[in-house]
């Protein structure tokens, strides 16, 4: 409980963050079973552990998203799905914390950020990753991102989403 | 019994602030949505129910739809009013939400609280409402609150392209003393589509209109049946001598100014005002009783009687007061009047069927003594009376 709240206190900003096997192969298999021939994404939660700007991301679970493919300000995520879920996930593994969101993307979409606004009730500095389900070439298949906030020179407050340095994002085989 | 995933929209912009409903339109609207979901997980237990608000920073769903009574009136706690209402999105999420219900089996339905200006074009809502057709969704629309140019068009042109078989329904609810929800109870919304409105609306109903407002006497007739039997009664009796103070001033008409007639309507106003307690039964009567007696006296005979009743009943002295007034009456419909309450068997005849009224009293036994002893000199009276107000005229 001790390391949640002085998480929650000061957030400290993340640099790496680290996918481990099963992740990816869950969001995989769900992605064929599901949404594999249709422009639908498949969204999730990223479950995991934070540690000295370290995210590692050990497990996670899609929860039931839809998007109106022509107005992407019509979006609806089951929050209260994600809640039970959630809840029974802490009993097998109470060190596992939300630590994010991921997207099958396969690229950044509009309404990503408000989606990740909602995943700021559940952690204070959310990451987002876009698992490529379908990569074109060899490499890492994950890109991870974060949110900023900025002052514009006209005194408006902007959030960014932007990546982690690719340096920075790494994974682990088995 | 229909088996139905509902989702509710609430209104919660800046016009909900608006206190023409109840305490306020936001609040009205509160216990509208409790009454919905109340009753629609009463009419069937697997029924589900969410709700989402569709103003403030943007359309945000409070619950998916779930049978958890508790979370729904949880989440209805701390919302905050702000913003402007986006009626197009909010029907659109909420038709998403519905598309992940658990059991595919139930009927899809969104309900719409829409108080603030509708804002979209007619074009546009009049295609989301053929959307929701196709995906069989029926829709309700609640129309209170504003009420500008367009916008019960715009709302009449969605439900008629959402409606299919007259399972949708639109209600306008003007601002009025009545509570929303009160209004609601009646309308299709919650009688639903012809299955009868069930135990809970029908109990609901009957307990709302049994509630304080739009009560005859405010008084509820399952709470106190005695005292609402009392009023009834006085009422009754009232009318009755209101008819025959009616009638014998038509026939003072002639005679006297008009100025009699309005006094004895204002009397008998204000003897029916004290008289809205039962307590206060015996006293309507006692001064029915003396108004009759002593109409012509002189006013000597007044002034004396009036200090010893004053002393006692202040709504008496009023009484003989304005009785006093009445200067110049005619003795022989009085005599005909005095001569009726004169007679015990008819006096004691509608004591007893006053209820707080015991004829064995003994105040009440007192007056009558004094309306017998008094019937006879009265007609004495009278009879000098007569002649007495001829010299004075």
């Amino acid at each position: 409980m001790d390391v949640i709240k002085t998480q929650q206190i000061s957030p400290r900003p993340i640099e790496k963050v680290i996918v481990h096997p099963l992740v990816l192969l869950s969001i995989v298999d769900n992605y064929n079973r599901v949404a594999k021939d249709t422009r639908k994404r498949v969204i999730g939660v990223l479950l995991g552990t934070s540690f000295k700007g370290t995210v590692d991301v050990t497990n996670s679970y899609a929860v039931p998203f839809e998007e109106d493919e022509k107005d992407p300000s019509i979006w609806f995520l089951d929050h209260n799905y994600h809640e039970s879920m959630f809840s029974m996930f802490k009993r097998i593994n109470a060190k596992e914390h939300v630590v994010g969101w991921y997207s099958t993307g396969p690229k950044l979409r509009e309404n990503d950020l408000d989606i990740h606004r909602l995943f700021h009730n559940y952690v204070p500095n959310p990451v987002l990753v876009i698992i490529d389900v379908q990569p074109k070439e060899l490499g890492i298949p994950t890109k991870a991102y974060y949110d900023v906030e900025e002052v514009k020179e006209d005194i408006t407050l902007v959030v960014k989403i932007t990546p982690f340095s690719p340096a920075n994002s790494s994974e682990t085989l088995a | 019994m229909v088996l139905e995933a509902t989702m509710i929209c609430i209104d919660n912009s800046e016009w909900m602030r608006n206190g023409d409903y109840g305490p306020s339109r936001f609040q009205a609207q509160a216990d509208a949505v409790n009454l919905i979901c109340g009753a629609k997980t009463q009419s069937n237990p697997e029924n589900t129910v969410g709700v989402l608000t569709m103003a403030g920073k943007g359309v945000r769903v409070l619950v998916t739809p779930t049978s958890d009574l508790g979370k729904i009136l949880a989440c209805m706690h701390g919302l905050e009013i702000g913003g402007e209402m986006n009626l197009a999105a909010g029907i659109q999420v909420a038709q998403l939400a519905l598309k992940h219900r658990q059991n595919k089996k139930q009927q899809q339905r969104i309900i719409v609280f829409a108080g603030s200006p509708v804002k979209h074009e007619k074009k546009t809502l009049e295609m989301i409402g053929k959307k929701l057709k196709k995906n069989s969704v029926t829709l309700d629309i609640v129309n209170f609150g504003e009420d500008d140019e367009g916008k019960t068009e715009k709302l009449e042109a969605l439900l008629a392209a959402v409606n299919n078989n007259d399972t949708s329904h639109i209600v306008h609810i003007p601002a009025g003393p009545n509570a929303l929800s009160d209004v609601l109870l009646s309308t299709p919304i919650f009688t639903g589509d012809g299955e009868g409105g069930s135990g809970f609306a029908a109990s609901a109903a009957a307990a709302a209109a049994g509630g304080i407002s739009g009560f005859e006497f405010g008084v509820d007739p399952n709470l106190d049946p005695e005292l609402a039997l009392a009023l009834r009664v006085s009422m009754e009796e009232e009318r009755a001598r209101q008819e025959a103070a009616a009638k014998k001033a038509a026939e003072e008409s002639s005679k006297q100014e008009k100025g009699g007639e309005e006094q004895d309507a204002t009397m008998t106003e204000r003897a029916s005002e004290g008289a809205s307690e039962a307590d206060n039964k015996k006293n309507e009567f006692l001064a029915l009783a003396m108004s009759m007696d002593e109409p012509a006296s002189s006013h000597d005979l007044q002034d004396t009687e009036m200090s010893d009743a004053a002393t006692e009943d202040p709504e008496l002295a009023l009484a003989l007061q304005l009785s006093v007034q009445d200067s110049a009456k005619d003795s022989s419909s009085q005599a005909d009047m005095s001569k009726l309450l004169a007679d015990q068997s008819f006096v004691s005849s509608i004591l007893a069927s006053l209820p707080g009224v015991d004829p064995n009293d003994p105040s009440v036994k007192e007056v009558l003594a004094s309306m017998q002893s008094q019937s006879e000199p009265q007609q004495k009276q009278d009879e000098d009376k007569a002649p007495k107000e001829e010299d004075k005229k």
